[in-house]
């Protein structure tokens, strides 16, 4: 369950008021901790935690990732893998010739599948960001865990957001580079820009999908409304957040050159890539995460 | 939507006030900007046409026999003062006028790394002069006092020449090696392949290795090599022209001591102040030979009609891309098919390394740095891949024609084309007559 089905889910759960036990959305404890059972009566009860604020402002966002940081140095870790593996035993894979069904079969199962498992999970937790953040939850830090229906739901999401229109942009970026001849500072720009272009667009369907986890809204109509809602200025964080990632894609390229000529070097560069790159998507996914929230508070607060 | 786009600029969007949306149409301008900027100055290579009255004057030029003062030289020396043959065809003649040519036809170059106070020097000895002859003693004087040295002194391991290896090692900082004459069929084509198509060809290469650099020894990664007016060079076995234009009046210059506007001829090493009396050919007569060329037919892929044999060369060629030989001699370039070339530097190991340039005008010299950067000259050990087309009619193979098989050139390839040198050893001999079978289907026309 997403972090968004169990805050509506609380919701449909919650006693009318005034009713005994009733409890705002701010006291409910998270989904996490309803899991875990009750101490034992002859026990001392365990201090209850001081509840943490929802952030306020954009600053307080950057605790998040630094609160989920085992997760983000492993989820980089992981990465950092996974890229080795695309640099040097995947290419090796496929020139090898005259390979059977059973083969290819087990190479899927056994590299593939786990790929595509942790690039969902990744999608997964950065979707909890956001959605935990849209619920206006700020006590824990949530993840999948090993719920496999949300992470490859995550990943189908994602999947289908980018085919949604960043494909295009990211498609015409990627053949401007391999068929664009000499390249010189203009066309460096031009990539640079449907990069940039690529990932805000990106970015921008993926929240306007989760936002209300109607997987429809991931459309250029759905975008506007989502502009409309939280105000055009999301366009301007959605374009630095695109740079952010080129930035974090050509370093993550140069790592992959250095990981030909030095494992250690390359690595280690890759890994920081991967760390830093991680942390700011988690920030910002937080970020538009309680940007939602605060917008949607402020709306219901000028209704009522 | 864009309806709803439309109405909710001026009154929904809070925080997009008047002000706000002129800023954002300017950036949306300043970032369309580059894009109006390349499509203006967007350039396509147009392929010239062909002119069979130039291409007629060209094939006299090509097979004539040149003389000191020559009539045709337009007041210049004619041939020479050094030279390596008195004509275009005493070279390329194997396989048909303009194929390629035998050891016999091999061209000494030299390069000499830069000593104390002294420039680094690189050029041809020539076998042949009118007067001042060159010899590889005046390169460097522990060097014999002749023209040329035999192959095998040169070589450092053994290879399937008919002499053995005797290699004599060089004094430090010079290096000196041979060129095979290359086959002239199908330039045109080359001369039409665009750079785009080349440098498509090298990121693709490099995005199927996992970014790999092409640096890389033991991967099949090339680089075009780019030469100091920012061409990229496609013919010469270091690269070292981006035209057949220029490659055709470089080798007017180098081979028949016949300057030319685009490249003066050389000067003999023992007389570096010599000045020729006026250019030996116009530009008309250097188009004239370069539209010859043009005119030359492409190679074709002959496949026997014999059952066995077809079926023999049809699997060949199967292998031929399963092994890996088609990372780097790629079936088809650009609009270009049956190339059998990628058109770009390889390194190919120690064994294969060889100084030494024609320093043509244009081109960048042949570095002395083992991982030279994307815009330096050739390093010793790099040689752009070699089109196979004609292959069966071009023996001896390799820049120095070291290897009078097939099977010998193969097994010679080292560093990049190592894996397929490998993989080709580990084949059957079944299978590596099959693909010998099709290396041998690739004829000159």
């Amino acid at each position: 369950m997403t972090p968004a089905e169990r805050a509506h889910a609380r919701q449909i759960a919650l006693p009318p008021p005034g009713a005994p036990g009733e409890t705002s959305p701010e006291d409910a404890p998270p989904f996490d901790a309803v899991a875990i059972p009750e101490a034992p009566a002859h026990k001392q009860p365990r201090k209850r935690r001081e509840r943490r604020p929802l952030e306020k402002h954009w600053y307080e966002c950057l605790l998040y990732p630094l609160r989920a940081w085992p997760l983000v140095i492993v989820l980089a870790g992981v990465l950092s893998a996974l890229a080795w593996f695309v640099s040097f035993l995947l290419p090796e894979w496929f020139e090898q010739d005259g390979k059977t069904t059973g083969q290819v079969l087990l190479f899927a199962l056994s590299c593939i599948l786990p790929a595509v498992l942790f690039l969902g999970f990744l999608c997964g937790f950065l979707d909890c960001a956001f959605t935990s953040a849209v619920a206006g939850e700020g006590q824990q830090v949530y993840y999948p865990g090993r719920n496999l229906r949300l992470i490859l739901r995550s990943c189908f999401n994602w999947v289908v957001c980018f085919l949604a229109g960043p494909a295009i942009l990211f498609g015409a970026a990627f053949f401007y580079w391999l068929y664009g001849g000499d390249l010189d500072l203009l066309d460096w720009f031009i990539i640079a820009e449907l990069v940039v272009l690529s990932f805000a667009y990106w970015l921008l369907t993926l929240v306007a999908a989760n936002r209300r986890d109607r997987l429809l809204d991931a459309t250029p109509e759905g975008i506007v409304t989502l502009l409309d809602h939280l105000g055009w200025r999301l366009l301007a964080v959605a374009v630095g957040a695109g740079a952010l990632a080129l930035v974090h894609g050509k370093l993550a390229i140069l790592a992959m050159e250095e990981l030909h000529r030095s494992s250690l070097q390359g690595g280690c560069w890759l890994f920081l890539s991967s760390v830093s790159g991680l942390f700011l998507a988690t920030f910002l996914f937080r970020l538009l995460g309680i940007w939602c929230y605060r917008c949607h508070t402020w709306e219901q607060d000028s209704t009522t | 939507m864009l309806r709803r786009l439309l109405n909710a600029l001026p009154s929904e969007a809070y925080l997009m006030n008047r002000r706000n949306r002129l800023w954002y149409l300017l950036v949306a301008l300043v970032a369309l900007a580059p894009l109006g900027m390349r499509v203006a100055t967007w350039s396509k290579q147009r392929s010239q046409p062909l002119d069979a009255t130039m291409a007629e004057a060209g094939e006299m030029l090509f097979k004539h026999e040149w003389l000191p003062n020559d009539p045709l030289c337009n007041g210049g020396d004619g041939l020479g003062p050094v030279y390596n043959a008195s004509s275009c065809l005493a070279c390329h003649h194997q396989g048909g006028v303009g194929g390629s040519g035998g050891l016999q036809d091999n061209v000494m170059t030299f390069t000499v790394q830069a000593q104390l106070n002294e420039k680094p020097r690189e050029g041809v000895v020539h076998a042949r002069a009118v007067q001042f002859q060159e010899t590889l003693a005046q390169v460097h004087p522990e060097l014999p006092n002749t023209p040329t040295l035999a192959l095998n002194v040169l070589l450092t391991v053994p290879t399937n020449c008919d002499e053995p290896v005797r290699h004599r090692r060089m004094p430090p900082g010079v290096q000196v090696s041979q060129r095979n004459t290359p086959a002239l069929f199908g330039a045109k084509l080359i001369d039409d392949i665009s750079d785009r198509d080349i440098l498509a060809h090298e990121r693709s290469a490099r995005l199927r290795w996992g970014m790999a650099p092409s640096d890389r020894d033991d991967l099949p990664v090339g680089r075009a090599l780019r030469l100091a007016d920012g061409r990229l060079g496609k013919f010469g076995w270091k690269g070292q022209s981006a035209s057949l234009s220029d490659f055709v009046q470089a080798a007017c210059a180098n081979e028949l001591g016949l300057g030319n506007p685009g490249h003066a001829q050389p000067a003999p090493l023992g007389k570096p102040d010599y000045q020729a009396p006026a250019l030996d050919l116009t530009i008309e007569q250097c188009n004239q030979l370069t539209a010859f060329i043009s005119s030359l037919p492409t190679p074709v892929e002959r496949v026997p009609q014999d059952g066995l044999a077809e079926e023999q060369s049809t699997a060949g060629k199967k292998l031929f891309h399963g092994i890996g030989c088609a990372d780097c001699h790629t079936p088809s370039l650009g609009s270009v098919e049956g190339i059998y070339s990628d058109l770009l530097l390889h390194r190919m190991g120690q064994d294969l390394e060889g100084g030494g340039s024609y320093n043509d005008g244009g081109s960048r010299p042949v570095t002395k740095q083992a991982d030279p950067g994307p815009r330096d000259g050739p390093a010793p050990s790099e040689w752009r891949t070699p089109p196979l087309w004609g292959v069966a009619d071009s023996a001896p193979y390799m820049h120095d024609g070291r290897a009078k098989t097939l099977e010998g050139a193969i097994k010679l390839h080292g560093g990049q084309g190592s894996r397929a040198a490998t993989h080709f050893g580990a084949l059957s001999g079944a299978d590596q007559a099959e693909l010998i079978a099709f290396l041998k289907t690739l004829r000159a026309p």
